[in-house]
């Protein structure tokens, strides 16, 4: 798992509730089935903006799968640090 | 209708935990008021806060999305449903309610989403969540799984007042069995001293003395200090609390409730004569009854003035002979929260015989001219039934009569 992948299930986890296991984060592979409700998933986007300072622009959505989520992350936080 | 009686007590302040540690604040005339850390220099600051971090503890999925006032009400209530021996599964849900006062609102929260906002052209997700005016009750019920009336009160320096008057209510006219009810208040901040500051209501500070600028009915008063915390309690039928053996503290006897209707922030004596007077009727009392009164006593020239002529207009002659202090000289002033705090210094002079002081009260205002138990606590009071006032902007007033 690279760096970047631990960093954004931390953020995850964080938004889920306090029952949800790490291995129930990491074993979704669709957004959408993180064990979190929407409002929470809007607030792990919203913090992962806020860390690595950059801006998904509305690019982020639920259907996305966890690998493209990363992937479009590390894109972004390389295009900042050009 | 049913008697209502208060059955757990959960306290959650810069005072102390427990009715122990504030009855010993009490007798040690020991305030919590104390110098704030302001950002900038020379802008000297008092207040009654907590030191940490109030959210120790809680799931960071639930901190993420509330105010500072949700967690202190929620740290609140998770100690009164202990003390009062209620746990989730073991009663009707359906028959407790939530009723909580906070007159400020998510302070905390409105400024970091206006500094963010405004600042840096950011609005995370959780704003509305974060600021939601009854966020502290929605919170509660859902903690402990309470599925009776939920409502969460603001008036200003009554609310936490309204708030037990409307479960006492509930309670007593058969709509519920049981109520948490009571306040939560985190105003501290930048911004709300500011405003404080810019309307000249703040007392001056003596730097080295920082627990005396809180001075009720004196004549060096110069205004009120802010405070933080929680107090809420379990209020429950009388039969109730007897059929499931709770421990009772104190019988809610009567509730007043009046409006000034005059203006948005001087005091009227005829609303708050108007708003002892209904908590008595209400009680089926006299006021030779009352043997202690909790004072709303901000420590404004104006309030304690009026105060004390309303208390003397409804008393009589028995006003001088009814002792009435102001616990806002130990905890300052915690607005919407204040009737839940003050309470406990009703509670501690039915069941211990302990009446809290005024603090800092050396040369009385000769306008406030009542016994305000000044600097040191009596002990060996034996009260039979005792008063709690609150007065607060917009002219919505609450009295609450308790007896042992």
């Amino acid at each position: 798992m690279t760096e970047l992948r631990q960093q954004l299930f931390d953020i995850l986890q964080s938004y889920a509730p306090p029952d949800v296991k790490r291995s129930q984060i990491e074993d979704a592979k669709i957004l959408k089935d993180l064990p979190m409700d929407s409002i929470a998933l809007l607030g792990a986007f919203d913090e992962i903006e806020e860390q690595f300072g950059i801006k998904f622009g509305g690019a982020a959505t639920p259907d996305m799968t966890l690998d493209d989520f990363e992937t479009m992350c590390a894109k972004l936080i390389a295009a900042k640090n050009a | 209708m049913r008697k209502v009686v208060i059955t757990g007590i959960g306290i959650h302040t810069p005072m102390g935990s427990t009715l122990e540690e504030i009855k010993d604040r009490y007798l040690r005339a020991e305030p919590s008021v104390r110098l704030y850390p302001s950002p900038g220099e020379g802008k000297l600051r008092v207040a009654s806060y907590f030191d940490g971090d109030v959210s120790d503890g809680f799931a960071s999925n639930l901190v993420k999305m509330v105010d500072r006032s949700v967690l202190m009400g929620l740290r609140a209530s998770d100690a009164a449903m202990a003390d009062a021996g209620l746990r989730a599964g073991e009663f009707d849900a359906t028959r407790m309610g939530t009723f909580v006062g906070c007159g400020s609102g998510a302070t905390t929260s409105n400024n970091a989403i206006h500094e963010a906002f405004f600042l840096r052209d950011r609005m995370g997700p959780m704003a509305i969540l974060q600021e939601l005016p009854n966020a502290p009750a929605g919170h509660i019920s859902m903690r402990h799984g309470l599925k009776g009336e939920c409502a969460l009160h603001s008036v200003a320096c009554s609310s936490a007042g309204a708030a037990m008057g409307h479960a006492f209510r509930s309670i007593r006219h058969g709509y519920l069995d049981m109520a948490v009810a009571g306040g939560s208040e985190a105003p501290l901040g930048e911004s709300t001293f500011r405003a404080w500051e810019a309307m000249r209501i703040l007392a001056r500070i003596d730097p080295e003395n920082p627990g005396t600028t809180c001075r009720p009915f004196s004549k060096s008063r110069s205004g009120i200090v802010l405070g933080e915390g929680a107090v809420l309690y379990i209020l429950e039928a009388e039969e109730h609390a007897k059929a499931r053996g709770a421990r009772i503290y104190a019988t809610i006897e009567g509730y007043g409730t009046s409006a000034d209707a005059s203006h948005i922030t001087l005091p009227s004596q005829e609303g708050q004569v108007s708003c002892m007077r209904n908590a008595l009727a209400d009680a089926g009392m006299q006021p030779s009854d009352i043997a202690y009164i909790n004072a709303h006593g901000t420590a404004t020239e104006q309030g304690d003035t009026i105060e004390t002529r309303s208390v003397r207009e409804v008393f009589g002659e028995h006003a001088y002979r009814t002792p009435m202090s102001s616990t806002k000289s130990f905890h300052g002033h915690l607005l919407g929260g204040s009737a839940s705090i003050e309470m406990l210094a009703t509670v501690i002079a039915l069941t211990e015989g302990v009446l809290a002081p005024t603090l800092n009260l050396d040369t009385p205002d000769p306008e406030c001219d009542l016994d305000y138990v000044a600097n040191e606590a009596r002990t060996g009071v034996v009260a039979r039934a005792v008063m709690n006032n609150n007065f607060a902007f917009g002219g919505s007033n609450a009295t609450m009569i308790l007896t042992r």
